[in-house]
């Protein structure tokens, strides 16, 4: 019997293995599913928050308490991007969870990987602490950008994010969560400063 | 000893070993159970002691609304549950002895202790060893937490340390449910931690 040479059946193997990945759908296009939309005003009940966005709109100052007359004001050229939110911590213990739950998307202005610059409590316009299970408090999302980056009644995406527990990480136990990823958009515009 | 008999008392001693065994698997603490901390269980008015401070809660009383005076600026602030001020004193065995690691447990839920009262607060470090120190310990819980039938057995935790692995952890039973009959519209903190000539005596 006539025995095939090396590179022929090298050749032939490679093939085989390329035609079964095609017949697999494995060089097929990835399917891009678009994120599911909420409406402003609808709650997203995430695994640990339920995360309410309200609006969106610009301020040359920074929310601040009630009768507060006297609000910080943006840098020069600057003014504020607000997101008003409402969430509650639907866990069983106190959490940071709520500071990565919002981001925006504003083309050329803000990318969703911009954390904010502060993440305030409405009732005292101080940055908000731990988050009390079960406890639902107004908190207001602002990133700082130029004053001529965005004027009311552009578009902007709304992004929620949310994590997934993990069992059994070798390092934090039961207590690990993978990183937070998008789960859910709402195409909304700026409104004009309240 | 005849075979027979060899071979059973052979198998009864492996058998024995084996249930022997299985009970002290079976009764043995998990991983957190061994590293758990104690528990030193007080009523309100009782002293209770710990490593780094003694501790005595004077009383607690609930709030919708808290106000504090600051350096600088006053907040008064209203919770869509209730505020749980503490009244405590605290005596430091240790400069670096903190309450900031404090909570209220009611069941599995766990609230932690919020910074709103004005500095120097209880959260912060003590006045220094033995000199003891009275305040307010303020947390924020939900209304929900009041409707619990376990909010009757309520507990306020108070370990000096995030993880207190094998350590006294002081711990104080307190009703929450009877307090919210009694609860106040408004409770204006102190403003600072002051020296308590009491002691926690």
């Amino acid at each position: 019997m006539l025995r095939a040479p090396k590179l022929t059946i090298a050749i032939v193997a490679v093939l085989a293995v390329i035609a079964t990945i095609t017949l697999l759908g494995g060089f097929a296009d990835v399917p891009q599913e678009k994120l599911p939309r909420v409406t402003l005003g609808e709650p997203y009940a995430g695994n640990e928050a339920t995360v309410t966005v309200e609006r969106a709109y610009l301020s040359p100052t920074r929310p601040s308490a009630p009768g507060n007359d006297d609000p910080l004001p943006a840098g020069e050229g600057k003014q504020f991007l607000i997101v008003e939110t409402r969430i509650e911590n639907t866990t069983t213990s106190p959490s940071y969870v709520y500071g990565d739950i919002v981001r925006v998307l504003i083309d050329d202005v803000l990318d969703p990987a911009t954390e904010p610059n502060a993440t305030l409590d409405l009732r005292t316009g101080s940055q908000l602490g731990l988050l009390q299970p079960a406890l639902t408090l107004d908190v207001d999302f602002l990133w700082e950008i130029d004053e001529t980056a965005a004027t009311a009644g552009d578009d902007v995406i709304v992004g929620i994010l949310d994590r997934v527990p993990v069992a059994n990480d070798p390092v934090f136990g039961d207590s690990a969560f993978t990183r937070p990823s998008p789960v859910a958009r709402i195409l909304t515009t700026i409104e004009e400063t309240p | 000893m005849k075979r027979p008999a060899r071979l059973a008392l052979t198998a009864s001693a492996i058998a024995a070993l084996l249930v022997g065994g299985a009970a002290v698997v079976g009764t043995a603490p998990d991983n957190d159970g061994v590293l758990a901390p104690f528990a030193s269980t007080v009523s309100i008015g009782q002293p209770v002691s710990a490593r780094e401070f003694d501790a005595v809660v004077h009383g607690v009383t609930l709030a919708k609304t808290v106000s504090a005076e600051y350096s600088l600026t006053s907040s008064v602030v209203t919770s869509p549950g209730y505020w749980v001020i503490v009244d405590l004193t605290m005596t430091a065995h240790a400069p670096a002895a903190t309450l900031s690691f404090a909570q209220l447990r009611i069941g599995d839920y766990s609230y932690s202790v919020s910074d709103f009262a004005p500095a120097p607060s209880m959260i912060g470090y003590s006045f220094g060893s033995e000199v003891p120190v009275r305040g307010p310990l303020v947390f924020e819980l939900p209304a929900s937490a009041f409707e619990r039938a376990d909010s009757a057995d309520a507990t306020l935790v108070l370990p000096a340390r995030q993880s207190p692995v094998l350590d006294t952890v002081p711990t104080v039973a307190v009703d929450l449910a009877r307090l919210v009959a009694s609860a106040a519209d408004s409770v204006a903190l102190d403003s600072a931690s002051t020296p308590d000539a009491g002691g926690a005596e």
